[in-house]
């Protein structure tokens, strides 16, 4: 027998009636949705993590043990050095050429950073408490991914404001702002369509909760090791705005 | 502008179509709910930049989808090769057991000609279409067709379809 052009439409009809399956509804691509936003985040703080890491150990300076140690601190982390705890506030927007406002609350002045997922064919401006801490094009870490970071900056007591405005490099002539064009920028920015995530993470000293702190009882010689990690004194602001 | 209520018609006109050439892309009821599903939402983050019509952009990525979950995992196909020697026609068993044939004939398929032959033979999408959505020219999707009618024994006459595009 010869198979002809028709059977194999009529097997392709016959064979994809037999539904033996739910559908699919708006609510279940609205899931899926969700999930990928949530799958891209988790791996944009994964990328942070590393990037935060590896900026931890470009700075950080090993101090020698001291040579009569019977109680102290071996191999610590010089000061310089920081860590990112948790993040206080993510946010993820759809889109961009719009300023974008956060809010959160501190209990006290604290070391934090700012982290934005952004494409690299974007520039960034970020005010954190109405001072610019950014004005430049994303994708400038050193682990070469999408995204700005900035880790030394400090939370002041009570509610802060982070406002970020994504805008395409396009719009922005010679590749860089001055002070009073990021400014104005907010102004004549116009909307496109773009997926970013802005984050507030707490931030402390390298060593003032470091795994390498290390007590040794006088008496027996036993290390003891010490996980005195302080509570956050940051989160997230619900009076809202 | 496209906005979420033209996203959820679309939604319910469209889904049972996709689902039913998802199904015949992968075979298997589950992973074409979770292909339709993959595709629709990828669709939705970017339902601003789709044109008047979504379908060319929601194929794409439900065949793109479906090739890298191809390469990513295997999924319980079993490819057999050539198909059969043909039996006679007179022969209502031998009919049923050729459709079979066909049937894992076409299971075997690469996934690019299986996507072919599903977006010819069941879209009735025009060569042109489907090359716009597998992002190759009309001659690629010409002779992968070729190659996959040939497999799958179909007439002559049908395999000289493929040469004039119809």
């Amino acid at each position: 027998m010869t198979l002809t052009e028709r059977d194999l439409r009529e097997l392709l009809e016959s064979d994809s009636l037999d539904g033996r399956h739910r559908g699919v509804s708006v609510a279940d691509v609205d899931r899926r949705v969700r999930r990928i936003r949530t799958r891209r985040l988790q791996a944009v703080t994964a990328v942070a993590a590393v990037v935060v890491a590896v900026a931890a150990l470009s700075s950080g300076r090993a101090t020698p043990a001291r040579e009569e140690v019977w109680e102290g601190v071996m191999a610590q982390q010089a000061p310089s050095g920081y860590t990112l705890k948790h993040p206080v506030v993510v946010r993820e927007f759809a889109e961009g050429g719009k300023p974008q406002t956060i809010t959160f609350k501190s209990g006290e002045p604290n070391p934090m950073a700012l982290l934005v997922s952004c494409r690299p064919d974007t520039y960034l401006l970020v005010w954190l408490n109405g001072l610019r801490v950014a004005n430049e094009p994303c994708g400038q870490t050193a682990a070469g991914a999408p995204m700005w970071m900035r880790s030394d900056l400090r939370s002041k007591v009570g509610r802060n404001t982070v406002t970020a405005l994504l805008v395409p490099k396009s719009a922005v002539p010679g590749g860089r702002l001055s002070a009073a064009e990021a400014d104005e920028m907010a102004a004549w920015a116009s909307s496109f369509e773009v997926t970013w995530t802005l984050q507030v993470m707490e931030r402390e000293p390298a060593g003032a909760c470091s795994q390498r702190l290390v007590i040794v009882d006088p008496g027996s010689g036993r290390e003891v090791l010490s996980w005195k990690c302080p509570e956050p004194v940051l989160g997230p602001d619900r009076t809202g705005p | 502008m496209r906005d979420r209520a033209d996203f959820e018609r679309y939604v319910g006109e469209r889904a049972p179509r996709l689902l039913r050439t998802a199904y015949l892309l992968c075979r298997d009821w589950a992973t074409a709910e979770d292909l339709v599903q993959t595709a629709l939402a990828k669709a939705w983050t970017a339902w601003r930049r789709v044109g008047a019509n979504p379908d060319p952009y929601v194929y794409r990525i439900l065949t793109n989808t479906h090739a890298s979950w191809g390469r990513r995992r295997w999924r319980g196909e079993v490819p057999t090769g050539e198909l059969p020697d043909t039996p006679q026609p007179s022969d209502p068993e031998a009919r049923l057991s050729t459709r079979d044939a066909l049937r894992t004939a076409l299971t075997a398929l690469p996934a690019r000609q299986r996507a072919v032959i599903v977006l010819r033979y069941f879209e009735d999408l025009p060569d042109a279409a489907i090359g716009e959505i597998l992002g190759c020219s009309v001659a690629t999707v010409r002779s992968q067709a070729s190659r996959a009618l040939a497999k799958l024994r179909l007439d002559p006459a049908a395999k000289s379809a493929v040469n004039t595009g119809s």
